[in-house]
């Protein structure tokens, strides 16, 4: 389920929210713009220094939608909000240090994941994005168990089995605060009724305790879940952030509350 | 050993940028290489140089530029050498 905008302005304790926001290349630059007059001189200033113009809009926007979170929920402007990093270079908010936030992007899709549960991790992975086969990567960085999976899978199966695999991992790396390389190897996944499940958590709670959501970019192909070390985690619906949003919220008028 | 790694950058990294033109202490991810894209590498320079890399090097910085890259290569092929 989707609703367009970030118009829940309070988060619900047991829910974790996903705000998406896709843009093309035509567009890139209109996304650019909107979201960097929303940003200060030192989110800028890091802006400018990234060279990839599409990993450039990607950050702009995540920093955009961050202050715009935390601006309608605390309703005051969204340029009135400090977006801090942790030493392990996760996002903070610094107005709203209770809302845990996370933002992973890819080319042209920017994901940002908030829950007041306990930290969150998200990812969003390209399906098949690798130039190494994914049999080689697997076999360097993942467990045992998990390679057993792989001979019964085609190789269409297996770039999917990957992509999921990795972005559980990499969520999971990112709730805790880890780097991606340590999360593929301590973080191990099974196949499980409904598809990949946690089976085991080297660096932090166990796997029983986490809620991992796993779900398709809206509009696109992209992997996407989202990991909070607490169990019966609800997944909200999920928030399409526009550029109109974005557009309002630059004049002045976006720190609104809509359903 | 750079022309390697730039070969492999430019063939694992999907950057936007030509990879033989990046000067050597270029932020890779600031060209666009993703958390992806590096482990990719970090697996293709694995195979091209015939080593691994030790656990304490598995962390962004060392995959962030050519330079550091290079850097971290050859510290691993000094130490299998002595």
């Amino acid at each position: 389920m989707t609703s367009h905008g970030l118009g829940v302005v309070e988060q619900e304790p047991r829910t974790v929210r996903l705000s998406v926001a896709r843009f093309s290349r035509h567009d890139r630059s209109r996304w650019l713009a909107r979201a960097a007059a929303l940003l200060n001189g030192p989110e800028l200033e890091r802006v400018a220094a990234i060279v990839d113009p599409d990993t450039r809009a990607q950050h702009a926007v995540g920093r955009a939608i961050l202050r715009l979170l935390a601006a309608q929920t605390l309703r005051r402007s969204p340029l009135d909000i400090t977006v801090a990093v942790t030493d392990t270079g996760k996002p903070w908010l610094m107005e709203l240090p209770d809302l845990h936030v996370n933002v992973s992007h890819t080319r042209g899709t920017v994901v940002v994941a908030s829950a007041s549960v306990g930290p969150v991790g998200v990812d969003i992975e390209q399906p098949a994005a690798t130039a190494v086969h994914p049999h080689r990567l697997a076999h360097r960085l993942f467990a045992r168990s998990e390679l057993q999976t792989l001979p019964e899978l085609s190789d269409d199966g297996l770039a999917e089995w990957f992509s999921s695999a990795w972005t559980i991992k990499e969520a999971v790396g990112k709730a805790i605060g880890v780097g991606v390389i340590p999360a593929l190897s301590e973080v191990v996944v099974e196949t499980g009724d409904d598809g990949l499940a946690l089976a085991s958590v080297g660096l932090g709670p166990p796997a029983e305790s986490w809620t991992v959501h796993q779900l398709t970019a809206p509009g696109g192909s992209e992997k996407i879940a989202i990991a909070v070390p607490a169990p019966g985690v609800a997944l909200a619906p999920v928030s399409v952030v526009t550029l109109a949003e974005l557009e309002r919220a630059a004049s002045g008028h976006g720190a609104t509350a809509r359903r | 050993m750079e022309d390697k790694i730039r070969d492999i950058i430019g063939s694992h990294a999907r950057l936007t940028v030509s990879a033989s033109s990046l000067p050597e202490d270029a932020d890779l991810y600031a060209v666009g290489m993703s958390s992806q894209a590096s482990v990719s590498i970090m697996v293709a320079l694995e195979d091209e140089f015939g080593v691994e890399f030790p656990d304490r090097m598995l962390k962004r910085s060392v995959f962030q530029s050519i330079a550091s890259i290079r850097s971290a290569l050859s510290e691993i092929q000094g130490k299998a050498a002595a």
